[in-house]
């Protein structure tokens, strides 16, 4: 009686957030893939089964921008992963001494978006610090913002902006490992390298998992920034899958809007089912 | 104890949830369930009509529904103005766009073409089966001059499942001779690079462009397979050849006859074509294929999912009487030449706003009016104005200001790579 009791509290307290979840996110979820395979909306709309499939995958732009998006993310991910273990690993020694420095590690996360794109156009504009500098020096003129380079300059910015994020979230896992561990390896004459690869690695894979769900979560959100330097239509080395939707959204488009939810999804999944079985496999699940 | 602060907090909970959803300023009143029963029907029109030109005055589309026969009978409407500019503006044409994802949305559109209207690329929304097929609905119509209205523009508002856009009005491009010791040596139609190359210097200048290029190209897209209709090598030759065209010496000597180039037949190009005006010889801006490409400005359209149709349709039968098209203000809103040509005569009356705002009546003289229907005659490409036509002017300005030739290529690839965006995402 008791634990029905207590199962119907727990139910009643999460009932909204259920609620939420399947109004806000299951329903649309099920009315995107009903979009997918229809034409028309509502009760003008009729089954067609894989034909918006056909038609989006054969579109050259449509692969432009989902091949743009891949292309950031297998740039982006590594790269960030790499860089926040490194900052993490150094940090790892002094993590209680310096708190200050994990806050300012934040602060390109917290800044506004605008402040961010600011930042860049100083940097990269036509008339601004690089174009300068490497016009001073007699190198050949980029177009940094509307050129090829853009890619560039948006990977660094997606670095710049969420590498301190990904170095709290590592270091959060670093400082559970115990000290001890490092002691009796230091007793056995392990060499950096070798503890970095069985003591701190096995432990801490769990944590990179996340680091890299939130970099991912992140990488999408850098839609934001691409936006606001490129317009709708920016170069097509920055052309994102979010350019494509969004765009799609706005010439009611919602067949095609659909079909590249769904399979961004898919590979989104994918990747995500693989590394986390991967994950789970580590020393640190068992 | 612990259930009922369970139960409380759950339901403050919901409360607070729910009473987050309220409505906005602009929702619509519509209601999915359909026509209402026992009741008169109530259609909801949406205007889009002018964007960005200031505002227009509010009663005229009230004006105008006061005329239609049965308005307030026999159906009631409800009209849903879009804001012309500014937030309120995005907030109305977002709220629009998803309530026409859910199946639901206004009943019917008034609204002029643009980079930034409610419908963007309305061929291809036509092509996705966004509007209702209005062919029954016309062979019945009571007040349509279904036969005056021209043909080939008509036809652009044609899908595979029938007439679902109907253009209300449009424009084209033309170079004005004065009539008057001007005699043209070639026959027409020529093609754009028969024109270039042709010997009649006033048929050679009329390929001059002041701004405009995208008619050049005749129609820009291909909306049932997303692409457009020219390769980027196809748009640099003719961009260049654009550039390169210039008014010829005896045109512009002192005593030659008046030569306008560039005009947009368009009442609201009364400075240059009015009743008032000599007799001209109107010099078409030729495109590649040989004809004449025509714009669509304004058209009318029915939601395919609209819950009253033909309560719907009778707003879109009256406005294209004749009746109203020379006495309702509404229409002088889609600007451009109307698509019943007929209209454009003395006997009937077209009202236009000058530039001091003041409402007159717009004709052409006999001469005139023929040579308008000569270029009708040779219109072989129709596009609606969308964003494509914008891109296209914008590259043909910026190409024309850049001397750089590796420059200019990078503008080329920069603009036909928006615009296979533009029209993927259309």
């Amino acid at each position: 009686m008791k634990k029905s009791q207590s199962a119907l509290q727990g139910w009643l307290l999460i009932s909204p957030l259920l609620i939420g979840c399947l109004l806000f996110y299951a329903i649309p979820f099920v009315l995107v893939i009903q979009y997918s395979l229809s034409t028309g909306s509502g009760g003008s709309s009729s089954f067609i089964g894989f034909i918006n499939y056909q038609d989006v995958t054969a579109n050259g732009m449509f692969t432009l921008a989902f091949g743009n998006t891949m292309r950031f993310l297998a740039a982006a991910l590594p790269l960030i992963m790499v860089l926040a273990y490194l900052i993490a690993l150094l940090m790892q020694k002094h993590a209680n001494k310096h708190k200050l420095l994990k806050s300012v590690f934040l602060f390109p996360y917290i800044m506004p978006v605008v402040g961010a794109v600011i930042l860049v156009e100083l940097f990269f504009a036509d008339s601004g610090l690089v174009p300068s500098i490497t016009n001073a020096l007699g190198l050949p003129l980029t177009d940094w913002l509307g050129g090829p380079a853009a890619f560039g300059v948006v990977l660094l910015l997606y670095l710049w902006k969420n590498t301190g994020y990904s170095v709290i979230l590592l270091l959060a896992g670093l400082v559970t490992i115990p000290e001890e561990q490092y002691s009796a390896a230091d007793l056995d004459g392990a060499s950096g390298w070798q503890k970095f690869y069985y003591i701190t690695t096995p432990q801490m894979w769990y944590s990179v998992f996340f680091a890299i769900i939130f970099s991912l979560i992140n990488a999408f959100k850098c839609f934001r920034e691409i936006f606001l330097i490129g317009g709708t239509h920016p170069n097509e080395n920055i052309y994102m899958l979010q350019h494509f939707l969004n765009n799609s959204f706005e010439n009611l488009n919602y067949a095609k809007l659909s079909v590249a939810s769904v399979l961004l999804l898919v590979v989104v999944l994918v990747v995500f089912a693989v590394f986390y079985g991967f994950v789970r496999k580590k020393e640190a699940f068992r | 104890m612990k259930n009922r602060i369970s139960i409380i907090l759950t339901l403050c909970l919901l409360c607070a949830w729910l009473g987050g959803c309220g409505d906005g300023d602009f929702v619509s009143q519509v209601s999915p369930q359909g026509p209402d029963k026992g009741e008169k029907p109530n259609v909801t029109l949406c205007t889009d009509l002018h964007p960005g030109e200031g505002a227009y005055d509010g009663d005229v589309i009230q004006d105008f529904l006061d005329t239609v026969p049965g308005y307030n009978e026999e159906f009631t409407v409800t009209v849903e103005r879009i804001p012309q500019e500014g937030t309120q503006r995005e907030t109305a044409i977002s709220r629009i766009r998803t309530e026409m994802a859910s199946g639901a949305g206004p009943d019917v559109f008034f609204c002029v073409c643009g980079e930034d209207g409610l419908f963007q690329y309305p061929q291809a929304l036509m092509e996705r089966g966004g509007f209702l097929p209005l062919d029954s609905y016309i062979s019945q119509a009571q007040y349509m001059e279904w036969d005056s209205l021209i043909p080939v523009l008509m036809e652009a508002g044609r899908a595979e499942q029938g007439q679902m856009l109907l253009p209300v009005s449009y424009c084209m491009s033309a170079s004005l001779v004065e009539k008057e010791g001007c005699t043209l040596s070639e026959t027409f139609p020529l093609t754009w690079d028969q024109a270039l190359a042709s010997q009649d210097p006033w048929v050679q200048s009329a390929c001059w462009r002041l701004d405009c290029f995208d008619e050049v190209l005749g129609e820009l897209a291909d909306y049932s397979q997303d692409v457009l209709t020219f390769s980027e090598d196809e748009l640099a030759a003719r961009l260049e050849e654009a550039s390169q065209a210039t008014i010829a010496e005896e045109v512009r000597q002192e005593g030659a006859p008046l030569f306008l180039p560039d005009i947009t037949i368009s009442p609201s190009n009364v400075d240059m074509l009015s009743p008032k005006s000599p007799e001209y010889l109107m010099i078409p801006q030729y495109n590649t294929s040989g004809g004449v490409t025509a714009s669509i400005t304004g058209f009318v359209g029915i939601n395919a999912n609209a819950r009253n149709p033909e309560a719907a349709f009778r707003l879109v039968d009256w406005l294209f009487s004749r009746e109203s098209r020379e006495n309702s203000e509404i229409n002088i809103y889609f600007t451009g030449l109307p698509t019943d040509i007929e209209l454009v005569q003395k006997e009937h009356t077209l009202r236009y706003i000058d530039n001091v705002s003041q409402r007159k009546k717009w004709y052409l003289g006999e001469w005139n009016y023929q040579q308008i229907r000569s270029l009708i005659g040779q219109i072989n490409a129709v596009n609606f104005i969308t964003p494509l036509n914008g891109e296209m002017n914008t590259l043909f300005q910026e190409y024309r200001a850049e001397d750089d030739p590796d420059k200019r290529q990078a503008l080329i690839h920069k603009h036909y790579s928006t615009m296979q965006m533009m029209v993927a995402e259309s």
